[in-house]
């Protein structure tokens, strides 16, 4: 007896269970009395997905689904109550199979909740695709690179990879995932998940290295600017480089890639380039001196208070260059607005209204002395 | 607000007849009493009804309920719409212990149906507008879908509504008694369906649009209808720069004409939220903005911002400043005024595939100055502002470079 109760329940539990894809797709229209219109439940999990990820706005999203339209105005009942969407930016488009359908009102009913009715006037009974589009709010993306320089420093493979983060509250099933930068043609995600996707690896990415001794932004020892160009016709070509952490690795004594250092690959279209600073070039020992500082062609007023003044300033650096290569180095000072220069030892540039620049060539293993001076004038 | 008319037989009370007249079967006039909404911006609804009544000859008393809290008695006005000459709204009589309700007391010559307008404000109903703007950057043409949203939040259920909502702010006057005559009358005829062309203001106070076929308006229901869709409107593009907009970026501009025979086609856009999309090559539509659109008056062009674009990028430097001129004072010496001279250099880089225009737009600080170098012909559009129209080569560079004096300054 206890044996076929047994199978009986688990008879009807098979039953239940075969039963909820079904009950997971439309439902049959239902008329309400007197109302003069079908409703229609739409199906919950959409045909197709599509989201466009901005890196300043909510994901816009293209769902599609199939219904059954019956003649006359049909009610469609969206449910929206897990997802974090606008309602505000709703829109809904219908395209019957034949004939023809119009979307003639939507209503909101503030006891119902996140339910959303769209009201579809068809001018016959028949299948028909939706395509609602939306703001999603909780979909975050971010990109990150990484670059494994060769063993001279001349190029480096670039790897990029992106990861999507859903806390929309919407399952996300196929979904077509287009960013800046970069496209996912099927990505399966539901709620709290995060998936991590390599976009792209390039080889042979041209780098160019360059030696700076800036203490106002580097410190005191000179830095490695590493740059890398986005331009057609080279390995590196991408319609978009969507801003991102990057690692640059380098192979040490033993072959294996070590860490060189991170920072922010700025957001490069393509034509851009890309400055990245990693680390310092502890080769160059820099001494900056001042040598001399002092004000001149002073106007004073009436109670011998100064109002106006120059100021001269005269720096001497002596540079030691410890490895076994010649280098350029470039030398980057910031006097402040107001300023000309007066004189240098090597060939200096007024780069904007407060920034010098010298460039030194440094051969292997040698020491060079540099001097540059400038004048501010009509100081107070 | 009413509970349409009451329906209450109303006592005899000290002598005088107050005849019920709603117990009448069947109206006599074919024409359908659906209530007539005009929604105002502020929270004023004037709320019309026709309500039929068969008057016998001489004095009739019609009891009015006002069964909600948010119409205004003194608003009231009532109308016989049948029978002008023979039928006069004796007065409107209300008692303070019975709060809202409203006795009309009418004089009829003869005995026989009528039909009374009642007009009334009420609070509660709200009405907005949303646009939707696409934008096909393949086609360069602009999508354009103008919605009315009807929100109810009156406490009143409506069966059956002819909903217009009126833009443009009304005047009104302390006394609310005196609202009728402000507002625009309602067609008499029935509102029309969606395909309704929205109509121009054309110098009147305000521009009616009307929410189309009658509505079931419901409490606590907000109704979203399609007012205005235009599809694939020409567009125009500017590419513009200014270092105080758009983050330093350059930023296109999409101009849409409003002319009779052109573009939109001479209309009056109420003003609404917007909601701006781009419709991409890879067949997504991305969100560009959200913000606000209007009013637009016919002959006014439609301008949309596109957000920056990465087509046209700018670098701009300043690449020298020096002070010179220093004025001080006979008596005391001291500092008086000086001058300083700016440089700019500007490198317009394009990444497209065709010659482009860029409008590169620039603040002096001070609006005594003079241009005394530019390698462009530049345009003072006003005190502290100029302006330059530069053509960029296709995957070309560019340098824009301008020297500034600004004299008479002081410290």
């Amino acid at each position: 007896m206890k044996s076929t109760h047994a199978l009986i329940r688990v008879a009807v539990l098979a039953l239940l269970f075969a039963g909820l894809p079904v009950l997971a797709r439309a439902q049959s229209p239902v008329r309400p009395d007197g109302d003069g219109f079908v409703e229609v439940v739409v199906p919950t999990a959409p045909d197709s997905v599509s989201l466009r990820l901005t890196s300043d706005q909510p994901a816009s999203v293209a769902t599609t689904r199939s219904v059954a339209l019956q003649l006359g105005v049909n009610r469609l009942r969206f449910d929206w109550s897990r997802e974090r969407l606008d309602e505000g930016s709703l829109r809904f488009e219908v395209t019957p199979a034949s004939g023809s359908a119009t979307v003639a009102a939507r209503e909101k009913i503030r006891r119902r909740g996140a339910m959303t009715y769209f009201d579809v006037d068809a001018s016959g009974a028949g299948n028909a695709t939706l395509t609602t589009r939306y703001l999603l709010a909780g979909i975050g993306w971010r990109v990150a690179y990484t670059g494994l320089l060769d063993a001279a420093g001349s190029t480096m493979t670039l790897v990029g990879t992106v990861e999507v983060t859903n806390r929309s509250g919407q399952d996300l099933a196929n979904a077509r995932v287009v960013f800046d930068g970069g496209e996912l043609a099927a990505l399966t995600l539901a709620q709290g998940e995060r998936r991590e996707v390599e976009l792209f690896s390039v080889l042979q990415v041209p780098v160019a290295r360059r030696y700076v001794f800036d203490p106002s932004r580097y410190g005191a020892t000179p830095a490695i600017e590493v740059e890398i160009e986005n331009r057609a016709g080279t390995p590196l070509s991408r319609a978009f480089l969507a801003a991102g952490r990057i690692r640059l690795l380098a192979p040490q004594e033993n072959g294996q890639p070590g860490l060189l250092g991170e920072d922010v690959l700025p957001a490069t279209p393509l034509g851009g380039k890309a400055k990245l600073y990693v680390g310092h070039a502890r080769d160059f020992v820099v001494e900056r001196n001042v040598a001399a500082q002092g004000n001149e062609n002073e106007q004073r007023d009436r109670w011998n208070k100064v109002v106006a003044y120059d100021q001269r300033t005269k720096l001497a650096y002596k540079i030691r260059n410890g490895s076994g290569a010649a280098a350029t180095l470039v030398i980057v000072e910031r006097p402040g607005a107001l300023f000309e220069i007066v004189g240098a030892s090597h060939p200096a540039t007024k780069k904007t209204l407060d920034t010098v620049e010298v460039e030194v060539a440094l051969p292997a293993e040698g020491v060079v002395d540099v001097t540059l001076e400038w004048l501010r004038r009509n100081l107070w | 607000m009413f509970r349409r008319v009451s329906r209450s037989l109303v006592a005899q009370s000290r002598g005088a007849a107050l005849v019920a007249l709603f117990a009448v079967p069947t109206v006599p006039q074919s024409a359908p009493a659906i209530p007539r909404l005009l929604v105002y911006p502020g929270d004023l609804t004037i709320v019309e009804e026709i309500a039929p009544v068969v008057l016998s000859q001489g004095r009739s008393t019609v009891r009015l309920d006002f069964v909600r809290g948010n119409a205004d008695v003194a608003s009231l006005e009532v109308v016989p719409l049948d029978r002008a000459g023979e039928v006069k709204v004796a007065s409107l009589f209300r008692r303070d212990d019975l709060g809202n309700t409203t006795f009309v007391e009418l004089d009829a010559a003869k005995p026989g149906p009528e039909r009374l307008r009642l007009r009334y404000a009420a609070r509660g109903l709200s009405a907005g507008i949303a646009y939707t703007a696409t934008f096909d950057a393949a086609k360069w043409t602009l999508d354009l879908v103008q919605e009315l949203e009807i929100s109810n939040g009156s406490g009143e259920s409506f069966a059956q509504a002819d909903v217009r909502a009126v833009f443009g702010v009304p005047r009104t006057v302390a006394s609310s008694a005196v609202l009728h005559g402000r507002a625009p009358d309602p067609a008499p005829d029935a509102a029309p369906g969606l395909s309704t062309p929205p109509l121009q203001q054309d110098l009147a106070e305000h521009t009616v649009v009307a929410f189309g076929a009658p509505l079931v308006l419901p409490d606590g229901v907000t109704v979203r209808r399609r007012a205005l869709d235009r599809r694939e409107l020409p567009t125009t593009l500017e590419w513009r720069f200014d270092i105080g907009a758009w983050g330093g970026r350059v930023w296109r501009v999409a101009k849409v004409a409003n002319a009779a025979n052109s573009g939109l086609g001479g209309i009056t856009l109420q003003p609404g939220s917007l909601f701006l999309v781009e419709r991409e090559a890879t067949a997504t539509e991305r969100f560009v903005r959200g913000g606000s659109l209007g009013p637009i008056a016919p002959g006014q062009e439609l301008e949309l911002d596109l957000g920056p674009t990465n087509d046209l990028a700018v670098e701009r430097t300043v690449i020298d400043l020096q002070r010179g001129d220093l004025v001080f004072g006979d008596y005391n010496k001291a500092l008086v005024s000086y001058s300083e001279t700016e440089s700019m250099k500007l490198v317009l880089e394009s990444r497209a595939a065709d010659v482009r225009t860029l409008t590169v737009t620039e603040h002096v600080a001070t609006a005594s100055f003079e241009v005394t170098a530019s390698s462009a012909p530049a345009t003072r559009k006003d005190q502290t502002t100029l302006e330059w129209k530069v053509e960029v080569p296709a995957g070309g560079k560019v340098e824009l470079t301008y020297t500034v004096k600004k004299t008479n300054l002081h410290p």
